[in-house]
């Protein structure tokens, strides 16, 4: 019996902390509500006790794990249940942070049942993956596993919500938690909302104009640097800095350099095409969407150009002998040798950048605040405003999502065109 | 025989000039923003190239018009913070996807792969929501954490590169030799990896100092960072640009100095080893 106690503790903790918390938690619960055990079900069975009673079974799990050290079940389960009690608790505390008017006894009592969980829960964490880890071959488990968590909690977890939310009614400026549930309105609400029509127009606009902007170019330059002289390798070596300049700043120098009054690039403009003289640049929606992809393959073309010739560098120039032996000129040696050579490359960048593209946010804000009216309000921008402006948290979520569903098609056909036939 | 060398005296000079068309193209603006900083106030309004350089500016914006030193204060810790608490779990983290091949190897780092197309905006949503219950908008802490989510798969990435390159003899013999696994990481394979580690944690640097939607949302006054703080030129005049262009010159010198030191791996990093 006393064998068996604490190896019941671990699993029956575990399911009382899933049980009670977890899936049951309805959406407008208030902190009185939890006091007078709304959450648990049963009247008078507070937080304090039931915070008191995993703390018990999760230090239960401790001395249990301490005294079996190799068994891996075991460990597994301490694990997983101290990181499902340290969430618990991470959700209790932000509730009782939350403003609601809450009973100032009660916030004390659950304070420091929580902070008692929580320093218990860390123990039978710590118990549980010590035990798991001596063993030689969990080694890379013990290595990995900080990474793997941070990484779920700040990419995983947000997608998760993000999700959860998009399928809730959720103001801010009306309630400090999310409402109830709507199904599937919030994504109805994007097919008949024409601003969002707007932006997937703008999106695509401006993947397209930028994508193509910045692999011709890049291309273009890289061709032209392609030939071995000092001039070259000078002018090479400077290609790195505009990808390293800060894209909000990109935005703003690129908005200096285009005012009408006294814009450099508007007065050189001008010089060479008097007819434009004008023309306001960040005032006309089609050169304002134009202009905004400029300065996104500003910082493009340069790096593709490095990505390129990269790739030319490793091409043997006995294939291009060849082809002059052959009596190929120069526009056949580009068509027919180069280009089918870079083709892996031109693929990959080409992804790449469409993705980078769809993702550009930084310079919307500082280059044209998604103006004039709304002729720059790419799909990205059109989610923050939403979501930070309007504070509409569950119509943003659901826009977002339509957003991650596009860039979801790129990335499987990125990561098939680098990894598809050889695996990492 | 005259006309081919005619031809090839054309052609190289054409070759000249598409150089120096890349060279305006990529570095004019840079040039533009630097001389500017540099302009007293009447010539900041025209395409003046020779004027008598000034520091006016730089004055302005620390004290006599705009405050930005806490804003370049907070990128500095925030960026710092970021990158020391990514590398160490990145070194772990690449040197075991590295070494030890298991089920879900793959599925890991394509995960991690993919954290780096994830919109920024999907992220900081419920991150606003959260700390906002939390009550820790605004402050480092904040950025500092979310800012993980950028640098720490991205990270992992570099470095496993780097290991990968790494001959495995070495860690064998000392296997041999009696070391334990971990004492093999630590004083094998890390001092093998440092130049990786540093030039990762110059990326990592890169990418925290330059990041700008996740600081426009989290920060108000308290926690705001240097690319946020640009914001703060615009006043109800309008933006003062030179105000901007020295701003702008202090959000840029530091990571084109970083860029310098790693500019051999820097197409590599930037895409995360699509193109090597």
């Amino acid at each position: 019996m006393s064998k068996h106690l604490p190896r019941l503790l671990v699993p029956v903790g575990a399911a009382i902390l899933v049980l009670f918390f977890m899936p049951w938690l309805p959406p407008n619960i208030t902190g009185q509500d939890l006091a007078a055990g709304y959450v648990s079900g049963v009247e008078g069975f507070g937080f304090f006790y039931l915070n008191l009673l995993c703390a018990v079974l999760i230090i239960g799990a401790g001395v249990f794990l301490w005294r079996n050290k190799y068994n891996k079940l075991a460990s597994f389960v301490a694990v997983v249940s101290s990181a499902v009690a340290l969430m618990v608790t991470f959700f209790g505390m932000s509730t009782l942070a939350s403003p609601v008017i809450l009973n100032i006894d009660f916030v004390n009592l659950a304070m420091y049942g929580f902070w008692g969980i929580m320093a218990a829960s860390i123990v039978g964490f710590i118990a549980g993956f010590a035990s798991f880890a001596r063993k030689a071959d969990n080694f890379k488990f013990l290595l990995l596993s900080p990474a793997v968590l941070v990484v779920a909690v700040v990419t995983a977890y947000p997608l998760v919500n993000t999700f959860i939310l998009s399928f809730r009614e959720w103001r801010l400026d009306r309630s400090p938690r999310p409402e109830g549930f709507v199904g599937l309105e919030n994504y109805l609400r994007a097919f008949d909302d024409r601003f969002f029509w707007n932006s997937v127009y703008v999106t695509i606009t401006f993947t397209v104009i930028s994508v193509v902007l910045s692999v011709v170019l890049g291309l273009a330059m890289a061709l032209i640097l392609q030939k071995p002289s000092r001039m070259n390798t000078i002018v090479k070596t400077t290609l790195i800095f505009p990808f390293a300049v800060a894209p909000a700043l990109k935005g703003f120098s690129w908005r200096f350099m285009l005012n009408p009054s006294w814009g450099v690039y508007d007065s050189m403009i001008d010089s060479v095409f008097p007819f434009m003289a004008d023309v306001v640049w960040l005032a006309n929606p089609f050169w304002a969407q134009f202009w905004l992809a400029i300065s996104e393959v500003w910082g493009w073309a340069p790096l593709i150009a490095l990505m390129f010739l990269g790739a030319l560098g490793s091409i043997s120039p006995d294939i291009f002998e060849a082809a002059k032996v052959e009596g190929a000129n120069n526009f056949e040696l580009f068509r027919f040798v180069t280009l089918p050579l870079l083709k892996p490359v031109i693929i990959i960048v080409t992804l790449l950048k469409t993705i980078f593209s769809l993702k550009m946010f930084d310079q919307v804000v500082t280059m044209t605040g998604g103006g004039p009216g709304r002729a720059t309000q790419t799909l990205n921008y059109y989610v923050y405003l939403n979501g930070f402006r309007f504070i509409d948290m569950g119509y943003a979520s659901a826009l977002a999502y339509l957003l991650i569903i596009a860039l979801t098609i790129f990335a499987i056909f990125y990561v098939r065109a680098l990894y598809g036939k050889e695996g990492i | 025989m005259q006309n081919y060398v005619l031809k090839k005296r054309i052609s190289r000079i054409l070759e000249i000039i598409a150089a120096l068309a890349c060279l305006f193209f990529v570095l004019f603006p840079i040039y533009w923003l630097a001389i500017t900083a540099f302009k007293p106030e009447q010539y900041v309004y025209t395409n003046a190239i020779i004027f008598p350089p000034t520091l006016a500016n730089f004055y302005a914006i620390f004290g006599e018009a705009l405050d930005f030193s806490p804003y370049l204060i907070n990128s500095i810790v925030i960026s710092s913070a970021t990158v020391l608490l990514a590398l160490p779990m990145a070194v772990m983290a690449s040197y075991v996807l590295s070494r030890y091949a298991f089920k879900g190897t793959t599925a890991i780092l394509i995960w991690f792969l993919c954290t780096q197309f994830l919109p920024p905006v999907v992220v900081v949503i419920p991150f606003f929501t959260l700390f906002r219950q939390l009550g820790i908008i605004d402050t480092r802490i904040s950025l500092i954490i979310i800012n993980l989510s950028l640098t720490l798969p991205y990270a992992i990435w570099m470095l496993k590169g780097f290991v990968d390159a790494l001959p495995t003899e070495i860690e064998e013999a000392a296997q041999v030799d009696g070391c334990t696994e971990f004492q093999v990481l630590r004083r094998i394979t890390l001092p093998l990896m440092m130049p990786g580690v540093i030039t990762t944690a110059v990326f990592s640097f890169i990418i925290a100092w330059n990041e700008f939607l996740y600081a426009l949302v989290l920060t108000r006054d308290n926690a705001t960072t240097m690319t946020v703080g640009l914001l703060a030129t615009q006043t109800h005049r309008g933006v003062q640009w030179e105000w901007m262009a020295a701003a702008g010159l202090l959000v840029m010198i530091p990571i084109f100095i970083l860029s310098m030191t790693i500019r051999n791996y820097f197409v590599e990093g930037m895409t995360m080893g699509a193109v090597k």
